[in-house]
């Protein structure tokens, strides 16, 4: 099965794509940026396809990504939103338990875009995204012990700087 | 939370609920466990913006496409460069043009017209034009090469988007993609990026690496690649690998390392083994030959 058939092509597409454009967005919080760096790093695996092997697709496409995002040095902050657990009405009074909820989530972003890109990038992989360690590993080019290492720190961190903002 | 001051994975192990009954009792215990538990779930909510998977599967075969009509007329050679480059180079150097090129390992000394001398490091490339030379000393470099001038007209080295311009002195260029670095030796050498300009005194250098703009000093009196040993100031490691490859004539596949490290140090460019051993070890890199041309590499 060769990458070059567009099925198969489109299939490695449909696996990997999500999780790459959210890989580079944590990375350096611009979803334009990161669509454009997952489209370059697909762009290539076609260029490519006669010589990478399908079994290989996967790695070959982070290291892409990452390699490309290394050459381009933008960096913005990263925004993140949440789901509303619910809709405050504004006709009636919204008890306080949401409001310090909402605002605990607030801080928490904020918390979460001034970590360093390596933690930020293993936290939300695993929040947002629900891949385990050992894919984290996979995706990011590092150990399994170093991804639980970074989200302990990203973790310690968190709460550090959000018991500095109350 | 004693124990977890030295344990560098228990919040990891804690949120992916790997712990064993006793240590989760006890950290429910703590009086942090209420703040962790309230990051954990409020993190658990958090969204990315939609993802529309299809629209972005069209669009990419759409770039394949257009890609395809244009790829044909561009030959691979020139892909490397920038197509202003190409329009500006390509028409003055098209006639009369005299080309000199080094291949990996290999290192040449070239008189020009005028005597000065240019002492290319592997795989590199300048081009002059003969006959003009004693009225415009421009010459074109892709690659290293150290430069010997003559007192006489303006000389220029032009390389990607980068000018320098001497009178008389001596100096290294390097210029490669995303990575451009002058040292003067004797002199004084201008030197023109988009970016910055900087005049370089002897002892004075001046780069820009991912357009990143950085002027240092050093206290060599020749390159120390006419010595034999190949250097580097906090370098990111892709150039260095380049270079490797270059003058071992090595397909070095990268894996997954940060090729962002910075490497301070340099490499023998006459032994092979030496030169691994030195850059990789440094850098907590392993490596691996596949065969007599490949190197896999892979980080600790």
């Amino acid at each position: 099965m060769s990458i070059c058939e567009s099925n198969t092509f489109k299939r490695v597409f449909d696996k990997y794509s999500e999780t790459i454009r959210n890989f580079i967005y944590y990375k350096c919080g611009d979803l334009e940026k990161a669509e454009d760096l997952t489209q370059e790093a697909f762009i290539k695996l076609w260029n490519n396809c006669a010589k990478v092997l399908l079994d290989k697709a996967k790695s070959f496409l982070f290291t892409v990504a990452n390699n490309l995002f290394l050459n381009d040095y933008a960096h913005e902050k990263v925004i993140l939103q949440h789901r509303k657990s619910i809709t405050i009405d504004q006709n009636t009074e919204t008890p306080q338990f949401i409001i310090e909820e909402e605002e605990f989530k607030q801080k928490l972003k904020n918390a979460i875009a001034n970590l360093t890109s390596a933690q930020r990038e293993v936290f939300l992989l695993n929040r947002i995204d629900k891949k385990t360690y050992k894919e984290i590993a996979v995706i990011v080019g590092i150990s399994e012990k170093a991804v639980e290492k970074r989200m302990h720190n990203a973790l310690m961190n968190l709460r550090k700087e959000i018991k500095n903002h109350i | 939370m004693e124990d977890n001051k030295k344990d560098n994975t228990f919040l990891a192990r804690w949120i992916n609920g790997k712990l064993n009954p006793k240590e989760l009792a006890d950290f429910e215990k703590s009086d942090e466990y209420h703040e962790y538990k309230k990051i954990a779930e409020a993190s658990d909510s958090l969204v990315m913006p939609k993802y529309d998977k299809e629209k972005a599967y069209r669009k990419l075969l759409g770039e394949i496409k257009s890609a395809r009509k244009t790829k044909q007329l561009v030959p691979s050679w020139l892909t490397g460069l920038a197509a202003s480059v190409l329009i500006i180079f390509g028409i003055y150097f098209m006639f009369r043009s005299t080309t000199v090129t080094t291949d990996s390992g290999e290192t040449l000394v070239h008189i020009l017209p005028d005597s000065s001398e240019v002492v290319l490091n592997s795989k590199s490339k300048i081009t002059y034009n003969k006959r003009s030379w004693d009225k415009q000393r421009s010459i074109k470099l892709e690659g290293e090469a150290f430069f010997k001038v003559r007192r006489g007209a303006k000389f220029e080295v032009l390389s990607n988007e980068n000018t320098v311009q001497v009178l008389g002195t001596e100096f290294n260029i390097r210029s490669y993609n995303n990575f451009f670095e002058v040292t003067c030796f004797k002199g004084k050498v201008k030197s023109m990026a988009e970016g910055g300009q900087a005049i370089l005194l002897p002892g004075q250098a001046f780069r820009s690496i991912h357009s990143r703009i950085e002027e240092y000093t050093f206290e060599k009196e020749i390159p120390d690649w006419i010595n034999g040993e190949s250097s580097f100031v906090r370098v990111p490691i892709l150039h260095v690998i380049r270079a490797l490859e270059d003058n071992y004539k090595l397909t070095i596949e990268y894996g997954n390392i940060d090729l962002s490290q910075e490497f301070t140090g340099s490499f023998s460019l006459t032994d092979l083994n030496l030169a691994l051993e030195t850059v990789f070890s440094a850098m907590n890199i392993t490596y691996s030959m596949k065969d007599s041309n490949t190197i896999i590499l892979s980080g600790k």
